[in-house]
């Protein structure tokens, strides 16, 4: 469960160049539910899902995720809820170019103690969910883009989070890898998981993915 | 201008010392503004600058004792290479008592060491415990800010003020055979010493093991004191090989391959993680488990150099010393 309550994010607070990115912002999403947050670019939904995902903190306001407001996670702590937590799946899918495409998705599992065998076991249904198993020591610079997109997939699985966190992460795909990609979000959203998706991509309104979409414009919610 | 001013580890020294000093000053500044206000339930933007600014400070803290851990051995080594300088000084015992500054500073760089122990493991579980303890660990800083100020002071004092005309006393006349009565504690004989140091070393052991903490801070103390007379009166003189040689600086020097660094850092540390949960339980209410494994770590090693050096000398020459 996801609670966002009266959340405000201004850059530079203080000072002239001062720019509220998110004011006052509120909405819930229960667990297996797939949200879309939509708006233009600059309208703040990026800024918002790094402050779901833990990657920067509020200004103002709480963000809690499984009771934990975790805008006052010590550092520590953040690092590792996003570890265990969140699975993030990017716009330019953020791989290493030169690790091979299993060292990629295998990454997130470094700072985990775990073992080699829960970590093959933990690979390979990474790579049956992301529907990809043939490519493991294909470089990442090596991979085509819908390719890459399903290893970032991988990747994102690998600590099997609650929350998927996807900011525009069709804009570099064509019409078929999109269509593919709303298809796994589909497998994983049976599995429970909580989806939040940043686009402005038509297709995911269309589609039975999603739950609910929320409208977003110059850092307010405006439906 | 002193000459001793112009040495390049007293300029290294007091540089670095004043850097430190600035960013204590800014911490502590930083700090009271925190302690004031802080409420960590607050969601409102105050409180989130608040916690920017914690952050921040805390990192600040922690670099200061960190590079304070590692100043105290070069303090050592620094005016351990003064004696080529004063006047009567062999080593740095000469040194220090070259005026009445040294000693305290010593006792007072002791101090910030023990109590920066404190702190960094408050400020540990106060990181575990999404900040529960920040006030408590800010009261702390602020003792220990005012230690270092009057370390800041004193420092500067002390090194403008050794004289290079006056010859000064140093270990050979301080500890000599020449000197009469026992300068042991309760006047002990050294075998009784070393009797008590034992019994002291398993009984401390037996609390650190059983987690007491009470017993662990009085038995750290009597550890700390009765130790550093041990490592001076009966330990040193098998790392000198020498009787009359008892002195707490020249084992710090290249011919006895630096060893006093590691007797006396496991000795310090070894009390001060012996002594450190009471002070936590009085100032957080909170356990340091693992204060107690890191006590019983240094006091090992000591124990371990101890027996080397002693145990080593006896297969060697057959004799005790």
């Amino acid at each position: 469960m996801i609670t966002v309550t009266n959340l405000d994010k201004v850059h530079n607070a203080g000072q002239k160049n001062k720019f509220i990115a998110l004011s006052g912002i509120n909405f819930t999403a229960a667990n297996g539910e797939c949200v879309i947050l939509k708006g233009v670019s600059g309208s703040g939904k990026s800024t918002l899902l790094s402050l779901l995902g833990g990657m920067s903190k509020p200004t103002h306001g709480s963000v809690r995720i499984e009771g934990h407001n975790i805008a006052k996670l010590p550092d520590d702590k953040l690092s590792h809820f996003r570890l265990t937590t969140v699975g993030f799946i990017f716009q330019s899918f953020n791989l290493i170019d030169d690790l091979s495409f299993r060292d990629n998705v295998l990454t997130p599992t470094i700072c985990l103690n775990i073992s080699g065998e829960e970590r093959e076991k933990r690979f390979l249904k990474a790579c049956e969910l992301a529907n990809i198993s043939s490519k493991e020591s294909t470089l990442a610079k090596d991979l085509s883009g819908g390719e890459k997109q399903r290893c970032a997939i991988a990747r994102a699985l690998i600590n099997n989070p609650s929350l998927i966190i996807a900011d525009e992460p069709t804009a570099n795909l064509d019409k078929d890898n999109t269509l593919y990609f709303i298809e796994t979000m589909k497998k994983l959203k049976k599995l429970g998981k909580t989806i939040l998706i940043a686009t402005h991509d038509e297709i995911f309104e269309q589609s039975t993915l999603v739950d609910r979409v929320i409208k977003i414009q110059y850092g307010h919610i405006v439906s | 201008m002193n000459t001793v001013l112009l040495s390049n580890g007293v300029i290294a020294l007091l540089f670095t010392e004043t850097i430190l000093y600035v960013l204590a000053f800014v911490a502590f500044v930083w700090g009271l503004k925190i302690y004031k206000n802080w409420n960590f339930e607050s969601l409102a933007s105050s409180q989130y600058l608040l916690e920017k600014k914690n952050y921040f400070t805390t990192t600040v803290i922690v670099f200061i004792l960190g590079v304070k851990f590692v100043l105290l051995p070069l303090f050592a080594h620094i005016v351990d290479g003064l004696s080529d300088l004063v006047p009567g000084a062999m080593c740095g015992a000469g040194v220090i008592s070259a005026n009445d500054y040294g000693m305290p500073i010593f006792i007072i760089k002791l101090l910030v060491l023990f109590l920066g122990v404190c702190w960094s493991i408050a400020n540990t579980i106060d990181l575990q415990n999404n900040y529960a303890y920040t006030k408590r660990k800010y009261e702390l800083f602020f003792g220990i800010f005012i230690l270092l100020t009057l370390e800041f002071l004193l420092q500067g004092l002390y090194f403008t003020h050794i004289s290079l005309e006056s010859p000064v006393m140093c270990c050979s006349v301080i500890y000599g055979a020449s000197n009469s009565g026992s300068t042991l504690p309760l006047s002990l004989s050294p075998s009784t010493l070393s009797i008590a140091f034992g019994i002291l070393f398993i009984m401390l052991f037996i609390a650190l093991i059983n987690k007491i903490k009470i017993l662990s801070f009085v038995l750290g103390a009597l550890f700390l004191y009765f130790g550093y007379y041990f490592v001076l009166h009966i330990v040193g003189i098998y790392v000198y090989e020498l009787p009359t040689h008892i002195c707490p600086f020249c084992m710090l020097q290249r011919e006895y391959f630096y060893i006093g660094y590691l007797l006396w850092g496991s000795l310090f540390l070894g009390s001060f993680f012996s002594m450190a949960p009471l002070v936590l339980e009085g100032l957080i209410h909170q356990e340091s488990k693992r204060s107690f494994s890191v006590a019983i770590f240094f006091n090992l090693l000591l124990a371990i150099i101890a027996l080397y050096f002693i145990v080593g000398f006896y297969l060697k020459n057959g004799v005790w010393l």
